[in-house]
Parts: C-alpha cells; sequence; structure tokens
C-alpha cells in the first residue's frame, strides 16, 4: 500500500507546483458555479421556488453541485488517453505498480485536495450571500448520500478510463469523444438544474443513464426527495451502473494492451 | 485508417459543440415554461439573446482560435520565429488557427437567428443595421479579451484558465443581463462588458436602447481595445525569449 500512498502524494505535489494554475483553476470553478447561483437566485426573485422545489431547497442543490462536482468529477484520469498515445504507458507497464490502483492513488489524492478548496469557498459563499440553506435532520439520508458520493466517484473513475482506453485505437484523436462526453456532462448530470423539472418521461429515461449517479441523485437524496422503493431501485440502477462499467474498463484495458504498438516511444 | 480516426473525431466535436447549444437552449425553454418570461423579455425574445450570445461566441471561436495554442509557443521559445516575421505578430497569432467546426456551426445558427427575426414584425432596416454594428462591437470586445489573456500568457505562461474564466464569465451573456440583481448586474454590464458585448446588440435591435447608450457601448469597446493593446504592447517588452 505504501507505494500507492506516495504515489498520492507526488501526485498531490504535482498538481500544486504552478500555484497561478491551481488559483486560476480554483476561481474558474467559483466562477462556474456563481455563474449558475447568479442565474437560479435571479430567477427566483419574487417566486417561492420552481416546480417541485421551494426557494431553499433548489438554492441548497445549486449549492451542493459546487462542492460535490469538485469531489467527483475531479480526476487524473484524463491523463490516461496521453499516456498510451504518447506511449510512455510502456514505462508504466515494467514497473511492479497496479495500473488501477496507481491511478485511484492520484485521483484520490486530487480530490482530497479539491475538498479542501471547496469546503473554504463554500465556507465564503455561505458567509458573504448567506443563501437559505436546507439543513437535512435525519441521519439515514446523510449516510446513504454519502454512500452515493462514494458510488458516484467510481462511476465517474470508470466511465473516464473507458475513454482514455479509446486512444488504444485511436491515439491520434483522443480528446473528441471527452469533448462530447464533458458537454453532455454538466446537462445531464443536474450540475445547471434539479433533473426533476424536466418532463416525467424524459427525466425517467435519465434516470436510467449513469449521468445523474454524478450530482442529482445524491443530492436529491439529502434533500428528502427520494425515499423506500424508488431510493432502493434508483440506488440499484447506479450500483448496476458501477458494475457493468467496472466490468467493461478491465475488458477495455485487456483488449487494449494487446492492441497497443507503443507508439511515440 | 487515419484519414476515418480523423473524421471520427471530427464529427465527435461537431456533435458535442451542437449538444452544448441544443442542450443549454433546452434548458431555457424549461424555465421559460415555468415562468413565460425572463427578466420581462418573451421567449421569442429570450431566445434571440440565446442565438445572438451563440453567434458571437461561435464567430470569436472560429476568429480567434490562436489564442488557444499561443502558450507552447511562449513556452517552447516558437514565438521568436512569429516575432522575426514580416507580419504583424499579433494578427499571426490571433488568427494562425482556424476551426472548420465553427464555422460549419455557425450556418445553423445564422438560420435560426433569421428565422427568429421573422417573429418581430418591429424589426426594420435600420434597427438590424446598429444589430449588426452592435455585433462587430461585441466582436471588438471578444477580440480585446483574447489580446489580455494573450499578454497574461507572455507574462505568467497561464492560458488555459484564464480562457475558461472568459469564456465562463461570457457565459452570463446566455440570458439577458437584466436578469441579474445589483451589482452583479453593473459588473458584467460595464466592468466586464458582457452586457455591451451580448445584450446591448439585442436590445438595439429591440429598439430598447438610446442613441447616446449605443454611441457610448461603441466608445467602450474602442477603450477596452485600446487598453488591451497597450496591455499587449508592454507584454511583448517584457518578454524575454527565454525558452529558445
Amino acid at each position: 500500500m505504501r507505494k500507492y500512498w506516495y504515489s498520492l502524494v507526488v501526485g498531490l505535489k504535482e498538481d500544486t507546483v504552478y500555484v497561478l494554475s491551481v488559483l486560476a483553476w480554483r476561481v474558474r470553478n467559483i466562477m462556474q458555479i456563481l455563474v449558475v447561483y447568479i442565474l437560479w437566485s435571479s430567477l427566483l426573485v419574487g417566486s417561492s421556488g420552481f416546480g417541485a422545489y421551494s426557494r431553499s431547497h433548489l438554492l441548497t442543490y445549486i449549492l451542493l453541485t459546487m462542492v460535490i462536482r469538485t469531489i467527483v468529477f475531479s480526476s487524473r484520469t484524463v491523463d490516461v488517453s496521453d499516456m498510451i498515445s504518447g506511449g510512455d504507458l510502456s514505462n508504466f507497464l515494467v514497473k511492479p505498480i497496479n495500473f488501477f490502483k496507481y491511478f485511484f492513488s492520484l485521483d484520490l489524492g486530487n480530490k482530497a485536495m479539491n475538498l479542501v478548496f471547496s469546503v473554504f469557498e463554500f465556507s465564503a459563499f455561505v458567509y458573504i450571500f448567506k443563501p437559505p440553506f436546507f439543513l437535512q435532520g435525519g441521519a439515514l439520508p446523510i449516510i446513504i448520500f454519502a454512500l452515493l458520493l462514494v458510488l458516484a466517484t467510481f462511476v465517474y473513475y470508470f466511465i473516464n478510463m473507458c475513454l482514455g482506453f479509446l486512444a488504444f485505437y485511436t491515439p491520434e484523436n483522443v480528446w473528441a469523444p471527452r469533448f462530447l462526453f464533458f458537454m453532455i456532462l454538466d446537462f445531464m448530470a443536474g450540475a445547471l438544474f434539479p433533473l426533476d423539472i424536466l418532463p416525467g418521461p424524459v427525466f425517467k429515461l435519465l434516470m436510467l443513464t449513469p449521468f445523474p449517479y454524478f450530482l442529482y441523485f445524491p443530492i436529491a437524496v439529502y434533500l428528502g426527495k427520494f425515499t423506500g422503493w424508488p431510493l432502493l431501485a434508483y440506488s440499484f440502477v447506479g450500483i448496476f451502473w458501477a458494475a457493468v462499467l467496472m466490468r467493461l474498463t478491465v475488458y477495455l484495458w485487456g483488449r487494449g494492451l494487446r492492441a497497443y504498438e507503443a507508439w511515440g516511444q | 485508417m487515419a484519414d476515418s480516426s480523423k473524421r471520427f473525431s471530427a464529427l465527435f466535436l461537431l456533435m458535442g459543440k451542437v449538444v452544448r447549444v441544443v442542450l443549454f437552449g433546452s434548458f431555457l425553454l424549461i424555465l421559460l415554461s415555468g415562468k413565460k418570461q425572463l427578466a420581462g423579455y418573451s421567449a421569442d425574445q429570450a431566445i434571440v439573446f440565446y442565438l445572438t450570445f451563440n453567434l458571437i461566441d461561435t464567430l470569436s471561436q472560429l476568429l480567434l482560435r490562436g489564442t488557444y495554442y499561443f502558450r507552447s509557443l511562449v513556452i517552447k521559445g516558437d514565438l521568436d520565429y512569429i516575432l522575426a516575421h514580416p507580419v504583424n505578430p499579433l494578427f499571426s497569432v490571433l488568427f494562425s488557427h482556424t476551426d472548420i467546426l465553427d464555422f460549419i456551426m455557425l450556418w445553423p445558427i445564422l438560420f435560426a437567428l433569421v428565422y427568429s427575426f421573422s417573429r418581430f414584425p418591429e424589426i426594420n432596416f435600420l434597427s438590424f443595421l446598429i444589430y449588426f454594428v452592435l455585433v462587430i462591437n461585441g466582436l471588438l470586445l471578444a477580440g480585446a479579451f483574447h489580446i489580455v489573456v494573450l499578454s497574461l500568457a507572455i507574462i505568467t505562461y497561464e492560458v488555459d484558465n484564464a480562457l475558461m474564466i472568459y469564456r465562463d464569465l461570457s457565459s452570463l451573456g446566455r440570458v439577458p443581463v437584466d436578469l441579474y440583481r445589483e451589482p452583479v448586474r453593473f459588473l458584467i454590464t460595464f466592468i466586464l462588458p458582457v452586457g455591451i458585448m451580448i445584450t446591448f446588440p439585442v436590445k438595439a435591435l429591440m429598439g430598447l436602447l438610446s442613441p447616446g447608450i449605443i454611441i457610448g457601448s461603441v466608445a467602450a469597446s474602442a477603450l477596452f481595445f485600446t487598453l488591451s493593446m497597450l496591455i499587449w504592447n508592454r507584454a511583448l517588452n517584457s518578454y524575454s525569449s527565454a525558452s529558445s
């Protein structure tokens, strides 16, 4: 385990080596949330809520996306495709280290750093803007919310790995599928709005994809929107996606290694 | 194989761009289905605001794409070659890359805009002319922002996040700036002139801007552009060519 711990620490040091870049990146993260928050808070002026959401529930939803997206969506797996297309994977394959555990430890370090930043930013935001924040009183929704965040982290990790492994087959064009994924991600994960304000059939269809399990579903559980059977059924869909994507990741890795020609080396 | 791979890649990138426009447009329609109006504007008007944002955003992406490649020029020292050429370096850098996919994206946006205009019988030649001038004015402002980002790249080697911050800020213009409350509205209209860049052309088209404000917004853009040129010249003077 010690080598993965050192990987995590080295990854953290790499992430923070360019101070200005880190600062600009954090400003960007804050901007992304501010844009959505300002839009919603302006829209809600003079109204008690939107759809089935009260003002405090909706603004809590938007604020929680601020913290959760930096935990779930922060990942070093975007480097996988460059590693493969640049041929650096060859150096890695001869080392006594597990590829998946290595990247997962990098991800953990990255997420820990993001968590620290986002908690600080979140606190500053609450202090300055004093938004109406819904505090969940029940212990069970909070525990399930935390477990769903772990699930979201795994689903995101496996999807990114699968996208990275496309570099085994199209090493020159690794960015395009990821670009499409990122374009879809914010909307379908619920970063702009709670997904249940969509028309019923669209919402139900969307819940069958992995996207809502990144942001919408955990936050909706925190807000108490899912209880009983619906909570159980949709949690099962999330677990199903994690299992399917894990199998797919392992399969693509095995197939990819057979196709790997160590280009660039 | 390489050709088909590139076509595959272009298709994904184009799909991404289309999805970005369509999904946020759908989000706006969802909002309007609940409120019917957005900052006092009807759904048709809000759509013109959104399409104008996309027009200016796509045009600036199409024309000023070189900004995205500038950091590597500075880091590798290749900027030296550009400086030695008998062409204005700023022109070379800004217009060095043109994304054909943005050119493709431009047409559906233009068609949608023309269709949206047809739903406003009050639009006349003069209001359209002012709209056109203010769109060019918006592009000038976008150019000024990009020049400041290039200057930052020389001084600090930071481009990617600065560009993305610009894009996030300009995305506030996807809806009319009248929607935002003070002091945000003042900030994004006059200090970070997203309002001048995107909202003003549409307001002029609908006859909601006084001649004084129209002239003032052109003057503000000229001032911004001049300021960005000053920053660029200062940055170039500080360029040490250390990497070459």
